[in-house]
């Protein structure tokens, strides 16, 4: 009634405007159609209004509630099981690790299983053989693909087959075929790896399980793109191949909810390991898992005091020698094929009395990013939120900082790093408390934000990254960094029960800094103190290596690496002749050293050449990341992977036994291992989708807006004739 | 002058007023337009799918293609749920979540929708309700809701059961708010019945 009184008093009055004069005589005719859609408007949008009356029961329940409960429908036992045996044997500094991985197919029909599981990340893996019952088939070295269609040919007639491939340094795929109905087949790997040696602990990493990776990017939907047109679904893995992440399908294995428990293991695991150092040992730990230890001269040998575990949490396991036979130098060689290999590790002969001249360090801007995404879930996001806070207390008052916190956005506490004094170091404690994990994994523009400002003069400026490393684009990340690194250096924590320690030692070696590694809330203090005694000591710059006069060498790393306090320099050398003394120097801001290593007489060491080949394909793939173009590399990668009998980005290890065992009649079913949930994560979850349009609001504003106009159109004209009217007054 | 001004604030704010309330008004229908059309559209893509078995998208320069139907019998709803769940999908049609499970596949199967469009239907349905869910084989899937469930976004997760067959139907909440950018979700728990169970 209100709009149509007004209405009428829009026509008359607007009679009376010569200014509107021609709109007038149409005006009718538009008023009266307005007017028809407003008031539809109205009443749709008030017939909305009445819903939400009537649903405002609903808004009484709390969030989370659930207002209905049905009961669950459960599936019967996994058609696919897999347990595992690993065994370690340490001597010097090289591990051998032999690993067994059976698989038993529960069902009456035939099975071909894959299993996505994870290795270290410097892994060399280099023999494969496939167990049935008691006979054995050993691997072959194949080009990937080529390894590829050999499996799909054996597959496809009956064959039992398993093939081994690498997706990232640190996972791996077992693909077996033709498992009988009830029956069980072994594949057993061996790797050799180096031993970390840090500050004078050593240490070893058996990785268990895998945080899901987070996949950015958008799908590759077309056919031209994924070749075959039909999408990867079911056993191969939970996401789409999208195109910052090719290959998503494949490193996205499907997790167990099951969280495991003593009674009901999930992925059984047995680990035994022999450490040999050639010296007494003061301790001898593992961090996450009980072990039994006994001793033989020098020789320890331990397994699990339970037996078998779930592999839910990394198998980390450290030692240390008695003090003061601390090894400072070392050289393991090996002889194949008439070429002589070494491993020569050197603790450079820094004292604290060194750091002295440097106590005065400059102050630092840094800056600390925090990874709050859905996989950081539970134990994980406690573990980064202390890190975070105990790296704030070690700020001086003449630093200065940044926070800056990630998942699907990327959000900065400060525009711009400030001052580290006690209000803004309030002000971030607070904020990181509040801190809470869900959403995505965004990296590349929180790791841009960091990376964008350059530190003011007389700053050092270190970015800590603190993270569980679930992303599936690591080598897009890498590139990043290596770019735009500038004059930050940067340190990754690595965080949880099975994080992503490829992407932690990468991310650091391109940034230039150190990483470590925290899976509880417990060691966070002497993890993180571990580090900073990094942060705060003299860096070890400008390393070179003098070969022996004459001797032609290809050492790995070729571009040595600035060397954090404690640090050993670890160099994988090739020479047809390895005689005489290698000199080592390097300096440190307040001095420069050098030292001789002797190279004659050096006892022999089995697998020393496959860490060097290891070496040179770590090498190849980084200059990748780098930018040379990807042909050369794989090209560069093939030579020294077939040789040498390794697994790379483009070599596999296959299987065939010559016998045709599944009738062709009789179908194969797909079926994939679970991976165990690392422990104390949340399951497996998802980030919740925009799921309103903002067509209400658009239509309500609209609405207004068409008001509005009305009400000028109505209620201007009185004051217009007088202000007119004065207007024509002051004219006189 | 004053004269001049007054008539030309005036006419501007008419004018403005008219043009940016006939755009949001436009805007506004559009969407709804968008979202009723766009599956006819879409029907004649999921033949063809149903047909061949590939993927084809509705019209060439779509990001997303049909991968279900869904259909709730008591609501009568009929919908084709398309692949993925950013806006340019959820705007034609209810999406699926791109990394849950396949239909029929063990896992959770998890497909949002618009709360003011496709999925307004969502605030009828009750525990026993039934829905079925077509996958790109013409495989027919049978759900019968059990958990009808409110969380915020901020706090929660969306956690999917591994192990069993599951279908999530997720949407905004509350269904009326006038703002699109809430925290609050809807999330209705659909469990498979054993008969269309594969395994």
């Amino acid at each position: 009634m209100l709009i149509s009184k007004r209405y009428q008093r829009a026509i008359f009055t607007s009679k009376h405007d010569p200014f509107s004069k021609p709109a007038a005589r149409r005006w009718p005719k538009y008023a009266a159609l307005v007017v028809v859609t407003l008031l539809g408007c109205l009443l749709w949008l008030s017939a909305q209004a009445n819903e939400v009356i009537a649903q405002a029961s609903l808004d009484e329940v709390k969030t989370g509630q659930m207002l209905l409960k049905g009961e669950h429908d459960t599936l019967p036992g996994f058609a696919l099981t897999q347990q595992s045996k690993v065994h370690i044997k340490v001597s010097g500094m090289v591990a051998q690790v032999s690993l067994a991985q059976s698989f038993k197919n529960n069902t009456d029909q035939w099975v071909e299983g894959t299993y996505v599981f994870p290795l270290p990340d410097k892994a060399a893996v280099n023999r494969m053989r496939m167990k049935i019952g008691e006979r054995v088939i050993e691997g072959q070295i194949k080009e990937k693909e080529q390894a590829r269609q050999i499996y799909h040919e054996a597959k496809a007639v009956g064959k039992k087959a398993s093939l081994v491939s690498q997706q990232r340094p640190n996972m791996f795929t077992s693909k077996v075929a033709n498992i009988g109905p009830g029956e069980v087949i072994t594949v057993e790997l061996n790797y050799i790896e180096t031993v970390a040696y840090d500050q004078g602990l050593f240490s070893l990493r058996f990785p268990m399980t895998m945080t899901p990776r987070y996949i950015p990017g958008r799908p590759l939907l077309d056919q031209e793109s994924n070749g075959s047109g039909t999408f990867k679904t079911g056993a191969s893995g939970w996401a789409l191949d999208t195109d910052q992440v090719p290959d998503a399908s494949d490193i996205t294995p499907y997790q167990n909810p099951a969280p495991g428990n003593s009674k009901q293991l999930i992925n059984p695991i047995t680990v035994t390991a022999e450490l040999d150092m050639g010296m007494p040992l003061q301790a001898v730990d593992s961090a996450y898992h009980n072990i039994v230890l006994s001793r033989e001269d020098n020789r320890y040998q331990l397994q699990l005091a339970s037996g078998q575990v779930s592999m839910t949490q990394d198998f980390s396991l450290h030692w240390r020698p008695q003090p003061g036979i601390a090894p400072r130098a070392a050289v393991f060689s090996e002889q194949v094929a008439g070429e002589n290999y070494a491993l020569l590790m050197m603790v450079p002969p820094i004292q604290n009395s060194d750091a002295e001249g440097e106590r005065a360090v400059l102050p630092k801007e840094a800056i600390y990013i925090i990874d709050t995404s859905g996989s950081m879930d539970g134990v994980s996001i406690e573990q980064a939120r202390q890190s975070l806070l105990f790296a704030l207390s070690r700020l001086n008052p003449q630093d200065r900082f940044n926070v800056i916190s990630f998942n699907s956005t990327t959000h900065t506490l400060f525009n711009s790093a400030v001052a580290a004094d006690a209000d803004n170091i309030d002000y971030a404690r607070r904020y990181v408390n509040g801190l809470q994990s869900g959403g995505g994994t965004e990296m590349l523009p929180a790791l841009q934000a960091a990376l964008r400002d350059e530190a003011e003069a007389g700053f050092v400026r270190q970015v800590m990254f603190i993270t569980d490393g679930a992303v599936g684009n690591e080598e897009a990340l890498f590139g990043t960094i290596h770019r735009q690194l500038g004059n930050s250096r940067l340190f990754t924590v690595g965080i949880g029960s099975a994080p992503n320690s490829y992407f932690m030692r990468k991310a650091a070696q391109f940034g230039r800094g150190s990483f470590t590694h925290i899976g509880q809330v417990a060691e966070v203090q002497e993890k993180m103190i571990r580090l900073f005694s990094k942060l705060d000591q003299p860096v070890v710059r400008d390393i070179q290596v003098d070969w022996p006069a004459g001797a032609k060498v290809e050492s790995y790393p070729q571009r040595l690496p600035d060397l954090y306090r404690g640090e050993p320099l670890l160099i994988a050398v090739k020479s047809s002749d390895l005689q005489g003394t290698v000199s080592i120097s390097g300096k440190t801001a307040a001095r420069h050293w050098q030292q001789q290593i002797q190279l004659n007489g050096v006892q022999q060491h089995a697998g020393v050449a496959t860490l060097w080949a290891r070496e040179k394909v770590t090498s190849l793939l980084d200059e990748k990341t780098m930018g040379r173009p990807e042909p050369q590399v794989r090209q560069a990668v093939l030579d020294v992977a077939l040789p040498h009998q390794l697994i790379t980005p483009y070599t596999s290890f296959i299987a065939v036994e010559q016998v045709i065992s599944r009738p062709t009649e009789e179908a194969l079913r797909e079926q994939a291992v679970l991976n165990a949930r690392p422990k104390g994560q949340g399951a497996q979850a998802y980030a919740y989708p925009q799921t309103a349009t903002g067509a209400q609001l658009s239509l309500l504003w609209g609405v207004v807006l068409l008001l509005v106009a009305m009400i000028i159109k109505i209620g201007f004209p009185a004051s217009v004739r007088i202000s007119k009217a004065s207007a024509r007054e002051g004219a006189a | 002058m004053i004269f001049f001004t007054l008539k030309w604030i005036r006419k501007t704010a008419m004018a403005l007023s008219l043009v940016v309330g006939g755009f949001l008004l436009a805007d506004g229908g559009w969407i709804y337009a968008k979202a009723k059309l766009a599956q006819q559209l879409i029907e004649d893509a999921w033949q063809q799918t149903l047909a061949t078995g590939e993927p084809v998208k509705p019209w060439p320069w779509a990001d997303t293609w049909p991968v279900a139907r869904l259909q709730a019998a008591t609501q009568d709803v009929d919908l084709y749920v398309l692949q993925g769940t950013h806006g340019s999908a959820l705007a034609f049609g209810p999406g699926f979540l791109i990394g849950s499970a396949t239909p029929g596949d063990t896992g959770a199967t998890v497909i949002a929708g618009h709360r003011d469009t496709h999925f307004r239907f969502m605030q009828q349905l009750k525990q026993g309700d039934w829905l079925t869910l077509t996958d790109n084989a013409g495989q027919q899937h049978r759900y019968r809701v059990a958990d009808l469930t409110i969380v915020d976004s901020r706090q929660q997760d969306l956690v999917a059961s591994a192990d069993t067959q599951q279908l999530l139907l997720v949407t905004c909440y509350p269904f009326d708010s006038i703002n699109p950018g809430g925290p609050l979700r809807y999330v209705v728990q659909a469990n498979a019945l054993p008969s269309s169970m594969s395994m």
